[in-house]
């Protein structure tokens, strides 16, 4: 029966509204059991913000106990690193270098344990997007994100495009539960733990930034990445957002990202905006710097340049 | 030379990324900057510094130092392609190609735990030694061939290599630089690009955005050769890695059936 036909019949009525609750509502209580086993204590859990010394300490070992009996490993690290007073990561990227390998799209997936997707299927969970534009134009409506031939290609350059941790994030003021929120460092982060997938984040942005666990993530054991952090690349649940972290894993540490390291022509740029000798204040100072979408107002910490 | 080791632990991440054009250059230089402010803040004297104290050896003259120079233009890649003939230590000649010779000559001037297995190999049968060592060096066939595409036909050889001491780069002002100061030489010409270099704008730099943070670690900043080579400067070209698959049929370029498939599948957004 054709959806035209049921409201035809008026079945859409008492009966037929209760029939429907009962099976969404048994669908509901089905989706939990296929993902995740229940945990009393990720249940009662609080936001991360709100956990003292202890809790939060008692939490990361809780992770790394799962993740490890999850993915079969004894080396599972789950750090939370805090922000570093004096700091605001920024990133600049040279849009007259960048090639469009995609080397930084891949580097990301390993260092961030996104999703691998199912080979058929195809259904990665990626960061970054890459955009393939015509030469003279920043018409980003009509770039190609498909491409898969020999780069760069005559006539085109290319635009990696990931979380730009907006100032003003459109994300963070849609969550309505605040499980996302922009750190004192400028990153914008998640708990995955207080996401409730509600999705209205990956709506709010402007950038295609946010990601949305539809499935629990598929990651084979021996391609984990066990160094990671609380609000980044720890193992992420089904039904949950997740999204570009700067590698807070590593950059809380002093280390560059992942994309800015495999980068083979250094278009990437990473520092300190609030540190005036950082190489992002030297492009910012000497370069054409512009903001992508600068019109929607979202004070992005990612700058792009052409030199 | 503390720095140095630590540059070496590090290389790998730098080689994994290298376009295959360049494969070549990587043994030559490895400049680490060990400073304990941010890289931006470098000077050139602070650079020499730490570099002056690595590889200075580059060996041309094994060939060309019993060799008077041709002072005509002539066409580089046909004078490197014919083979060479090499005597090793037992004394037999073999004849090599280019790569093959420059290869010898690296294996002698960088002895590693790998070479003494290919030391013996050189006593049997040569070139089956020196393929694998090229193999295991990352070095190509490609590299053999010297095409010199840099400055359109305006510059020659001894514009940059000195005529006397071909292990020597040479300013116009007649400076002798070794290989790993070649970025000096670069500058000449590349002013702007070596200024840029210099801020950390221009190139690749790996490693730490703040090496205050740990100041047992280096950042280690590439030089213009290990990303361009310099007979040939244009950034080769590269397969891109596969695109993202699109859940949401593209107009145009997906079939109907694909996209009413997809609807059946449950397809979302591409979120």
């Amino acid at each position: 029966m054709s959806r035209k036909a049921r409201f035809k019949e008026g079945s859409c009525g008492r009966r037929g509204f209760l029939k429907l609750l009962t099976v969404t509502a048994v669908g509901a209580m089905a989706l939990p059991s296929e993902s995740e086993a229940f945990d009393l204590d990720a249940f009662i859990q609080r936001h991360f913000k709100e956990l003292d010394k202890e809790a939060l300490a008692k939490t990361l070992r809780r992770l790394e106990e799962k993740y490890d009996h999850d993915y079969g490993r004894d080396d599972f690290k789950v750090r939370a690193d805090g922000p570093q007073p004096g700091v605001h990561y920024a990133y600049a990227l040279n849009l007259s270098k960048c090639i469009g390998c995609r080397r930084c799209v891949q580097a990301c997936v390993e260092e961030n344990n996104q999703h691998r997707g199912d080979p058929e299927r195809g259904d990665r969970i990626d960061y970054i997007r890459v955009l393939e534009m015509e030469k003279g134009s920043l018409n980003v409506e009509k770039s190609e994100h498909f491409y898969d031939h020999e780069v760069p290609a005559e006539g085109k350059y290319y635009m990696p495009v990931q979380c730009h941790h907006c100032n003003d994030a459109p994300c963070v003021k849609a969550c309505p539960v605040e499980a996302t929120w922009q750190e004192p460092d400028g990153i914008v982060v998640v708990d995955y733990n207080w996401c409730i997938g509600c999705r209205y984040c990956a709506a709010a942005c402007p950038y295609w930034a946010r990601k949305f666990n539809w499935v629990k993530p598929r990651i084979p054991s021996e391609e984990i990445n066990p160094d990671t952090h609380y609000l980044g690349n720890r193992p992420r649940y089904q039904g949950v957002m997740e999204k570009c972290t700067f590698c807070i894993n590593r950059v809380r540490r002093g280390l560059n990202p992942a994309c800015h390291d495999i980068c083979p022509t250094g278009s990437r740029k990473f520092g300190n905006l609030l540190d005036e000798n950082s190489v992002i204040r030297q492009i910012i100072a000497t370069k054409r710097v512009f903001i992508l979408k600068e019109e929607v107002g979202t004070d992005p910490s990612f700058y792009y340049f052409f030199d | 030379m503390e720095h140095l080791g630590n540059a070496r632990r590090l290389s790998p991440i730098l080689h994994g990324t290298k376009p295959a054009a360049s494969g070549l250059w990587i043994p030559l230089i490895l400049m680490t900057l060990g400073m304990a402010a941010p890289a931006a803040g470098l000077t050139t004297s602070d650079r020499l510094a730490v570099i002056s104290d690595q590889l200075g050896y580059y060996p041309c003259m094994d060939c060309h130092g019993d060799q008077a120079t041709y002072t005509q233009p002539r066409i580089l890649e046909e004078e490197h392609v014919e083979p060479l003939l090499y005597t090793d230590t037992e004394g037999v000649v073999h004849q090599v190609t280019f790569g093959e010779r420059l290869a010898i000559s690296q294996l002698i001037a960088e002895p590693k735990a790998w070479d003494l297995r290919s030391e013996m190999l050189a006593k049997v049968g040569l070139s089956i030694g020196i393929r694998e060592y090229m193999e295991f060096n990352g070095l190509s066939e490609e590299d053999s061939v010297w095409v010199l595409t840099h400055g359109g036909g305006n510059i020659w050889c001894l514009n940059c290599h000195d005529i006397e001491d071909r292990n020597k780069l040479v300013k116009l002002n007649g400076e002798k630089l070794t290989f790993n100061q070649s970025q000096l030489l670069c500058g000449e010409c590349h002013g702007p690009a070596l200024h840029d270099w210099e801020l950390g704008i221009h190139g690749k730099t790996t490693g730490y955005w703040n090496l205050a943070m740990d100041s047992g670690d280096v950042s280690i900043r590439k030089l213009c050769v290990e990303c361009h080579n310099p007979h040939a400067p244009a950034f080769a070209s590269m397969q891109a890695l596969p695109p993202p698959v699109s859940r949401i049929p593209r107009r145009g370029v997906d079939a109907p059936e694909t996209a009413a498939e997809d609807r059946e599948n449950g397809g979302h957004g591409h979120e």
